[in-house]
């Protein structure tokens, strides 16, 4: 016979979960007041988006710090802190761009042309501006437009104005004066919040600039109106998954940033919290270390890439197939005009042993190990590493597999003799030029077929987007048929909501603007 | 007993000097650095130079032992490369919790602990015995972070009754502090209390079989007298030994229960330094844990000097 006082504990949970559910359903308009907890992985190692391009520094900082342009949903570039887009000469060598005229920054200085100038310049000086504008002239010609006048074309500027990912934020000129080229710990700017107080290795908390002045178009993407609706935003360091995912079902979180994708059937089952996955997220990909002798020779790249059977990988990988799309476009559609699901698209995905035993038996293979790097800081890493050794293993390949902290992997990846092949998340853009494993100069290595270089040369002269995506669509082909990396899946970022905080717009990081609870 | 004393510290100064130059040489022998966890994993070859040559990584390690080693002498424990801020005022901002959860954890071990295996001895191969062994049998089994993890399902998730991770400083609000602090104290607790338990009881069982346990009983003493005030008492000295190693493995222990619970701590620090290479806090972190784990050891050893009049220290 059951206990009458479990009847009473059914009873309670019954009553409790009812409650919660009233709650979860109701549907307040927006209105101010609150604080957001928000769980993170760990503490930003900066809030200065020009020293580090690490996703988490922009994704609390872009609600401090705005930047010249930013994507809609659909991809597009938009103004943000410019008035317009840029006016680009003829020639592609002169960009003008007028700034947005009585933008207050956060200490009540008012935006103009000497701040944007002094701050391109410091992110083009130690930031990811060097790769792109070094050698440009930037300057102020009026007091709300500046001017960029580069030595030769470079057909993704305005796009790289507009990248998030050591993203090209405005600081007011004096800050940058005093700062130099240290990281700014106290970054002032002109977004919706304004730094309260950074406590290193717990928290960052930020309140309502009351005095943002804004866009009022409707949100889209990153790009429209931000309204503060919250008072307050903690962004706490929680580095163990469970516990942010244990917090957020206790109530002591509002927001899990990165749930992990074995909770999410947990999320979805529940009435108190729902899930949002961030896409494009990241790609997917097995880089290949084209230093390495043993993958000079196209035909052991081929094979391996034939060898590869993707599905089943990313899902022992990830574990869940909702939190990831396979994709042999290696721009993801959400990014807009660059994405081409069609070039090169016979060598994505292939998954034939025999096709790749064959092209293994004409390359000059003689049985060397191939050394997968990978950590077990990062599962998705190591599980997939380990199910593409299974299936390569089974074409002839002989594997070793290299197992590290992530501190060690970097470092080991750093050493074009150390390794191979390296299974990870790569973070992608919405132009070629901006991913870094199509580099020359990345860890990878890949030099590029004569026909992958030509594209990308031409690529990069180039600012029509019609010529471009035809460009590219020769490049993504060049890249595939010369097996220089195997593409796999565009994975999601996984972020889990309280059911009382709602979120007004859709965003590709991150953002709690727009944002606001019951 | 001063010159004794003098002499200790002398000997704690020395061993922190040859723990900090250990540390040093082990840390800097892992491969990797802080530039990847600092700038991200696009930065680019020349991004990565620029940072290793301000931060002074790129200097041979022996001019780097000697200059960290030069300030280590002058009191100076250099500055962390990821948080930019002096070592001793990171770990001095992350050591309350660290403190507060050690203190919590050991009262936990030490109450129940010796509660625990008094009850067992003078119960002695009854059921009651039995139980209290296999409680300290789980307790010994059990690995903290699992016994953690439970209760926060249990107590936090499932009950709602505490906070499932967190700290709040006892400057803020003490009754917080407390609440914060009972799932991490009992989880990291419950292991120690089952060694103290042990040897609580198997040093009362040899106690409780002295001729002057029987003595104290012919003369018509009360039984708790006899057991708490002649027995126990007795059987302190190896049960103290343990609870003072206890405190040293507590003092271990904090880094998985910060961890589990997210308590911004000391332990987590250090961890999460590890993690990314950040060496100044990594080898400050080790010598002050060295310092800590000294100093217990010599208190225990003064604390000798209370239960039993004959030990001297000169």
């Amino acid at each position: 016979m059951r206990h009458p006082s479990n009847r009473l504990v059914i009873v309670l949970l019954l009553l409790a979960a009812l409650g919660l559910a009233s709650t979860a359903f109701a549907q307040g308009e927006p209105h101010h007041g609150g604080s957001l907890r928000v769980a993170i992985t760990g503490d930003p190692p900066a809030l200065d988006p020009h020293t580090s391009t690490a996703v988490i520094v922009l994704e609390v900082a872009s609600h401090i710090v705005e930047y010249l342009y930013v994507r809609d949903a659909d991809g597009l570039v938009q103004p943000m802190l410019a008035a317009a887009l840029p006016e680009v000469s003829d020639d592609g060598l002169t960009y003008t761009i007028r700034i947005r005229e009585g933008v207050p920054f956060h200490d009540g200085q008012i935006l103009t042309a000497d701040d944007v100038v002094a701050s391109l310049d410091r992110w083009r000086t130690i930031g990811f501006g060097r790769a792109y504008i070094s050698d440009a002239e930037i300057s102020a010609v009026s007091p709300h437009t500046v001017e960029i006048v580069l030595p030769e074309p470079v057909g993704v500027l305005t796009s790289i104005l507009g990248w998030s990912e050591g993203a090209a934020v405005i600081y007011p000129a004096s800050l940058i004066e005093e700062v130099g080229e240290r990281p700014i710990d106290s970054p002032i700017g002109t977004g919706p919040y304004r730094l309260k107080e950074w406590r290193r290795g717990q928290e960052v908390v930020i309140e309502r600039f009351e005095g943002y002045v804004g866009l009022d178009s409707d949100p889209s993407g990153d790009a429209g109106r931000k309204n503060a609706y919250l008072d307050e935003i903690r962004f706490i360091a929680v580095p163990d998954a469970a516990t942010r995912q244990a917090g957020l079902e206790s109530g002591e979180f509002d927001v899990n940033y990165r749930a992990a994708a074995s909770d999410l059937e947990l999320i979805e089952a529940s009435n108190r919290m729902y899930s949002w996955m961030m896409r494009p997220g990241y790609n997917y990909i097995a880089i290949i270390n084209h230093a390495s002798p043993v993958m000079q020779d196209p035909n052991v790249r081929r094979a391996l890439t034939a060898a590869i059977d993707v599905y089943p990988l990313v899902l022992g990988a990830f574990g869940n197939d909702e939190v990831f799309a396979l994709s042999p476009s290696i721009v993801p559609r959400e990014y807009g005009s660059m994405y081409n699901d069609q070039a090169g698209v016979q060598f994505y995905n292939v998954g034939d042993p025999e096709l790749a035993a064959s092209l293994l038996a004409e390359s000059d293979y003689d049985g060397t190990p191939i050394r997968w790097l990978t950590s077990r800081d990062y599962d998705y890493q190591y599980r997939g590493t380990l199910i593409a050794v299974d299936q390569v293993s089974a074409v002839g390949f002989d594997s070793e597999i290299i197992v590290r902290d992530w501190a060690t992997t970097v470092s080991i990846r750093s050493d074009p003799t150390a390794w191979d092949v390296f299974i990870g998340n790569f973070t992608i853009a919405p132009e070629p030029e901006m991913i870094a494993y199509l580099t020359p100069t990345y860890l990878n290595s890949y030099p590029g077929s004569p026909a992958y270089r030509d594209a990308m040369d031409r690529l990069a002269q180039t600012t029509d987007p019609a010529e471009r995506q035809a460009i590219w669509a020769e490049g993504q082909h060049a890249f595939y048929e010369d097996a220089a990396a195997i593409q796999m899946a565009n994975t999601f970022l996984l972020n889990a909501y309280s059911s009382n905080v709602h979120v007004e717009a859709r965003y590709f990081l991150f953002q709690a603007w727009n944002t606001w609870k019951e | 007993m001063l010159v004794y004393v003098a002499r200790r510290l002398g000997s704690m100064v020395a061993t922190m000097l040859v723990v900090g130059i250990i540390v040093f040489f082990i840390v800097h022998s892992v491969p990797g650095d802080i530039t990847s966890a600092l700038l991200g994993q696009e930065a680019s070859p020349a991004q990565i130079e620029a940072l290793r040559q301000r931060l002074n990584l790129d200097q041979p390690i022996p001019a780097q032992f000697f200059a960290w080693f030069g300030g280590v002498v002058r009191g100076d424990l250099g500055s962390s490369h990821y948080m930019r801020m002096p070592v001793v005022e990171a770990i001095a901002q992350r050591i309350e919790p660290t403190v507060m959860l050690a203190l919590f954890s050991t009262l936990v071990a030490v109450a129940l602990g010796l509660s625990l295996g008094v009850v067992a001895a003078i119960r002695h191969n009854t059921l009651t015995d039995y139980v209290v062994m296999l409680v300290a049998m789980l307790g010994l089994s059990l690995p903290t972070f699992w016994l953690g993890l439970l209760m926060i399902l249990l107590f936090a998730v499932n009950l709602q009754w505490l906070p499932a991770a967190g700290y709040v400083s006892i400057k803020e609000s003490p009754l917080d502090t407390v609440r914060y602090l009972i799932m991490p104290a009992l989880a990291l607790g419950f292991s120690q209390a089952a060694v103290i338990a042990r040897m609580t009881r198997a040093s009362m069982l040899d106690s409780l079989r002295e001729d002057f346990v029987r003595t104290a009983r012919s003369k018509g003493l009360p039984e708790p007298r006899v057991i708490l005030r002649h027995a126990l008492r007795n059987a302190m000295l190896p049960v103290l030994t343990v609870i003072g190693l206890s405190i040293a493995t507590v003092a271990g222990g904090v880094v998985v229960t910060e961890t589990v619970f997210n308590i911004p701590g000391a332990g987590r620090l250090v961890i999460e330094s590890v993690q990314r290479r950040d060496y100044p806090v990594i080898q400050g972190a080790v010598i002050a844990v060295a310092f800590v784990y000294a100093l217990v050891n010599l208190l225990v050893d003064l604390s000798y000097l209370g239960l039993d009049p004959r030990v001297r220290y000169a």
